[in-house]
């Protein structure tokens, strides 16, 4: 799906590449990456790394040297953080001249929003959730997959002090996966997608959307009986993982197998 | 060509089809993680947390190295796969074929499009061809730290899934009387699994076992019904109704 991260590029030109280095991209879906022309660049170091994940995740606004910090040492910086961060900074430069600015109490990453993944997967996303919105489930489906693409791993890895942010970023993933499932559902390949619905269901035995499409899939593949039974096991890991029960939605979607719902054939069932 | 299997116990075979030992079990334990992300880099990050789980060592990283050195030597007299390093962890590039689970989604695609045409005969032969290559557990042999377990259900899925489309070539092929043990005991093992009693019923019925296809409609409609208040599925309602009406 190049074209679509093409034409998110071609949106507004950031300053710094209009000095003739390349395109540059950030990735933080993965290990931390920044390319030139889609080759690598030499930057490694947990510092350097984090910083520019920081900036990168807010790519155009500015971050404070004491929340560098915080992405850098988790929470315990030591007393030579500000010359440490600037170092980091330095360094940073040299590889992306013009593109991190002084700003106020910090350094802002001048770059447009199609240079970073995770922007470029948000809209994605978004688009995606709006087409599944407007009954074209097919459209929806691609856009998902799209965005799900630029996923290479667990997001902002190689980092240990942005634990909130790729925590927002997996919760990003996961809806994204959901939303691609119950597209995958409102064209018809409720067979095709049970494995991997298995597999997301076992990775993620608590989120209850993903458990719900299973239920959902199985049924419209005939096997009621197996839908009820990964209720079931809903049921239990819910209660031991978190001492609570299932929601109204997965409860009513249970019910609703049991007596064979005609609903449940309708694209309006899926109410994730 | 080299073959990586992983639909089973973990191997490795060189161009010649002998294998090649893996003694190590840290090195087989990498091996197969980059052969279930065959074809994408695995961070440094992820492949400690699938050796050792949480309680990786310190020197998780040196050893890691260690590990790939090793492996990329055993590559290298297989004359296969190439093992690299990137800035962000490791790629094992493989070709196509070379790993028997792309093997067996080729052929079971290839068999259950052969299935929807109509095939049933070549279809049985190309799905059996694909569930021959499995030979027990995925990875039944290897050490995980985390272990893969979404994925081995997957797989475990996908090839019930295929079995049961073989099944289905074969009865649409008349050849009842010769999946009926099978099927016993499938079923036996996913009691569940409407469709395998649904193909049990209509083996037995083309064997004129009729009395015994009933009663495994029988013993499924009080399973279902004391386990989940649930009756038996339109499917099994109709072929039964197809046999009382023999």
């Amino acid at each position: 799906m190049q074209t679509d991260l093409s034409a998110s590029r071609a949106g507004p030109v950031a300053e710094g590449q209009q000095r003739g280095i390349g395109v540059i991209d950030f990735r933080v879906l993965g290990p931390v990456e920044t390319r030139c022309d889609g080759q690598s660049l030499p930057l490694a170091g947990t510092r350097q790394l984090a910083v520019l994940a920081a900036l990168a995740l807010n790519v155009g606004r500015v971050v404070t040297v004491a929340r560098l910090a915080r992405a850098v040492w988790d929470g315990a910086p030591p007393p030579t953080q500000r010359a440490q961060i600037q170092a980091s900074i330095v360094r940073l430069r040299r590889c992306l001249p013009g593109m991190i600015l002084t700003a106020g109490q910090g350094y802002r990453l001048v770059a447009a929003s199609g240079q970073v993944d995770a922007m470029v997967f948000r809209g994605l996303a978004r688009q995606a959730r709006e087409a599944a919105r407007n009954q074209r489930p097919a459209q929806a489906a691609a856009l998902f997959k799209s965005a799900l693409r630029l996923w290479r791993g667990k997001a902002l890895d190689g980092t240990t002090g942005l634990a909130a942010d790729a925590a927002e970023l997996e919760a990003r993933r996961v809806a994204a996966v959901a939303g691609l499932f119950a597209a995958e559902l409102g064209v018809g390949r409720h067979a095709h997608v049970v494995p991997d619905l298995y597999k997301h269901v076992t990775t993620l035995p608590c989120h209850e959307p993903l458990r719900s499409l299973l239920m959902l899939a199985l049924y419209r593949c005939g096997r009621e009986a197996e839908a009820l039974m990964a209720y079931r096991d809903g049921c239990r890991v819910l209660a031991e993982h978190m001492d609570s029960e299932p929601g109204s939605g997965l409860r009513r979607l249970a019910r609703a197998i049991r007596v064979r719902d005609p609903e449940l054939n309708t694209p309006s069932s899926m109410t994730w | 060509m080299p073959r990586f299997g992983i639909l089973g116990a973990l191997n490795m075979c060189n161009a010649a089809g002998s294998a090649v030992p893996l003694s190590s079990d840290r090195c087989r334990t990498l091996l197969a993680l980059l052969l279930l992300r065959r074809d994408e880099i695995c961070s440094t990050g992820e492949l400690t947390a699938g050796i050792w789980g949480e309680q990786a060592p310190c020197s998780a990283r040196k050893n890691l190295q260690t590990y790939v050195w090793r492996l990329r030597r055993l590559l290298g007299d297989v004359g296969a796969a190439q093992l690299e390093h990137r800035r962000t962890g490791y790629i094992l590039s493989v070709t196509t074929g070379e790993v028997d689970l792309d093997q067996f989604e080729y052929r079971a695609a290839v068999g259950e499009r052969l299935l929807a045409a109509g095939g049933a005969e070549d279809a049985s032969a190309m799905l059996g061809k694909a569930l021959r290559l499995w030979r027990g557990q995925p990875l039944s042999d290897v050490l995980f730290g985390e272990r893969p377990e979404g994925e081995l259900v997957r797989l475990a899925e996908r090839r019930l899934t295929v079995l049961e489309n073989r099944v289905e070539a074969d009865l649409a092929c008349g050849r009842g009387v010769q999946v009926i043990a099978e099927l016993r005991k499938l079923a036996a093992e996913n009691p569940y699994r409407e469709r395998l009693h649904l193909q049990l019923m209509r083996a037995l019925s083309q064997c004129d076992r009729q009395v015994e296809a009933l009663s495994v409609f029988s013993d499924i409609r009080s399973l279902l019904q004391r386990e989940f208040g649930l009756d038996p599925g339109p499917a099994l309602q109709h072929i039964r109704s197809e046999i009382l009406g023999k």
